[in-house]
C-alpha cells in the first residue's frame, strides 16, 4: 500500500489520468504535479497509467508498420484499389439507371400501343375449363393423402383408357387391403 | 496538390465530386483507420474488410459531412459503425483475442532516448500482455480505450465520435485502465 499525501486530499483518479494524457489546463496540471511530488500513492498510479500508454504506443507502432496484406479474398488488390473500383462503379450507376429507365419506358409504351390495336385478345381470355379425363377428387379415407386426379387423354393409349380408369379407381378409390385381396376381385370371381 | 490541403478542405472537394480529393483522404487515413479496426476486430483480415467498408460508406455519405465536426471525428464514427456492423454480421462475441500480426518482427524495439535493451524487452513483453488483456475488456470500454490510445484522440474528440457525454468517455477510459491494471496483476507496470 503506497502512502498518500500527508495533508492534501488526493485528486480523483480520472483527474490523474487526464494529467497523464496532457488534457488538464496548465494551472490544474501544475497543481497535480505538485501533489504527485509528495504523494507516493498518486505518483505510482500516474506511473502505471503512463506505462500502459507506452505499451499501447508500441502496439500501435507495430500495427501501423504492418504492410497491408493483399488478401486472397480480394484477388490481390489493395484496400484503396478496391474502394476506388466501387466508387467509380457507383459514379456510373446513375447513367446506367437512366438509360435502363428510358428503355423500359419505351418498351412499355410500345406494349400499350400494341395492346390497344387488338382489344379482342384481352377479352377472349376465359377461365380454363376442365380438360377431358379429369376425374373428380375421389373420396379417400380419413388421413390419407389424395393423389392428383387428372388423367391425361392420350390418343395412343386411349383404347386402354377404360382399363386405366379402372386401375385408377382400384388403386385410389378402393385401396388394397392388408391381405392383398380386393373385394371387387372376390366379387368378380364369384361372377 | 491535394497533399497540402487539410482534411476539411479535401472533404469539401470530395463533396463536390472530386474523386482525387477523396482518394487523398483515404491515403491519409488508411493506416490509422486500419489500426483502429484492428483493435476492434482483432485480426488483420477482418480489419481490412472493415476499412474497406468504412471508406465505401464514407464516400456514399460524404455529402452529409457539413464540417460542423472535425473530419477525424466523422471518419472515426464511420469506422466504428462499420466494425460494429461487421461484428454483428459475423455474430462474434465481444471477447475476441488479438492474433499475432503476420510479418511483424517482435524484436525489442529500442527507443531513441533509452539505450537499455532490458527496458526494450520489458516494453515488448508488457505490450504483449496488454494486447491480451485489452481483448478481454467489455466492448464499449475497449472501444473508448482504443480511440484514446490507438488514435490519440482527445476525450472531446472521442465524445464527438461516439456521441457520448464527455464524462462518460472519461469514465470508460479510466475504467479500462483500471481493469487493465487489475488484469495484469502481479506483472510490474513500472
Amino acid at each position: 500500500m503506497y502512502e498518500r499525501h500527508p495533508f492534501e486530499k488526493c485528486p480523483d483518479d480520472v483527474r490523474i489520468l487526464d494529467h497523464c494524457h496532457g488534457e488538464l489546463p496548465t494551472a490544474d496540471s501544475l497543481l497535480v504535479e505538485g501533489h504527485l511530488r509528495d504523494c507516493e500513492h498518486c505518483r505510482v498510479l500516474s506511473a502505471e497509467f503512463k506505462s500502459l500508454s507506452s505499451a499501447f504506443a508500441i502496439i500501435r507502432e507495430d500495427i501501423e508498420e504492418t504492410p497491408l496484406r493483399q488478401s486472397p479474398r480480394t484477388h490481390g488488390e489493395g484496400i484503396l484499389g478496391r474502394v476506388l473500383k466501387v466508387i467509380r462503379t457507383h459514379a456510373t450507376r446513375p447513367i446506367i439507371a437512366t438509360s435502363v429507365g428510358a428503355l423500359l419506358v419505351i418498351v412499355i409504351g410500345l406494349m400499350i400501343l400494341k395492346s390497344g390495336d387488338s382489344p379482342s385478345e384481352i377479352t377472349s381470355m376465359k377461365t380454363p375449363t376442365a380438360s377431358p379425363g379429369v376425374l373428380s377428387t375421389p373420396q379417400s379415407s380419413a388421413g390419407s393423402i389424395t393423389p392428383p386426379t387428372e388423367v391425361p387423354s392420350d390418343p395412343i393409349t386411349d383404347t386402354g383408357s377404360a382399363n386405366s380408369s379402372e386401375e385408377f379407381r382400384l388403386a385410389y378409390v378402393e385401396p388394397l387391403p392388408e391381405d392383398g385381396v380386393r373385394l371387387t376381385d372376390i366379387l368378380s370371381e364369384l361372377e | 496538390m491535394h497533399s497540402s490541403l487539410d482534411d476539411e478542405k479535401l472533404a469539401q472537394l470530395a463533396r463536390g465530386g472530386d474523386i482525387d480529393a477523396f482518394d487523398a483522404l483515404m491515403l491519409r487515413w488508411e493506416r490509422k483507420i486500419f489500426a483502429l479496426c484492428y483493435g476492434i476486430m482483432g485480426n488483420a483480415d477482418d480489419a481490412q474488410d472493415a476499412v474497406q467498408e468504412s471508406f465505401q460508406s464514407a464516400f456514399k455519405t460524404i455529402r452529409t459531412f457539413r464540417g460542423d465536426s472535425k473530419f477525424s471525428s466523422w471518419i472515426h464514427r464511420i469506422a466504428v459503425n462499420a466494425c460494429i456492423t461487421q461484428k454483428r454480421k459475423q455474430k462474434r462475441l465481444a471477447e475476441t483475442g488479438f492474433e499475432n500480426l503476420d510479418g511483424v518482427s517482435w524484436e525489442p524495439i529500442a527507443s531513441g532516448t533509452d539505450s537499455n535493451p532490458l527496458h526494450a524487452i520489458q516494453g515488448k513483453e508488457l505490450a504483449l500482455a496488454v494486447r491480451s488483456a485489452v481483448a478481454t475488456l467489455p466492448e464499449e470500454i475497449r472501444l473508448a480505450v482504443l480511440l484514446k490510445e490507438f488514435q490519440n484522440l482527445t476525450f472531446q474528440e472521442i465524445s464527438e465520435t461516439l456521441q457520448l457525454p464527455l464524462s462518460t468517455v472519461k469514465s470508460r477510459v479510466y475504467t479500462g485502465f483500471k481493469l487493465l491494471r487489475e488484469k495484469l496483476g502481479g506483472r510490474k507496470l513500472l
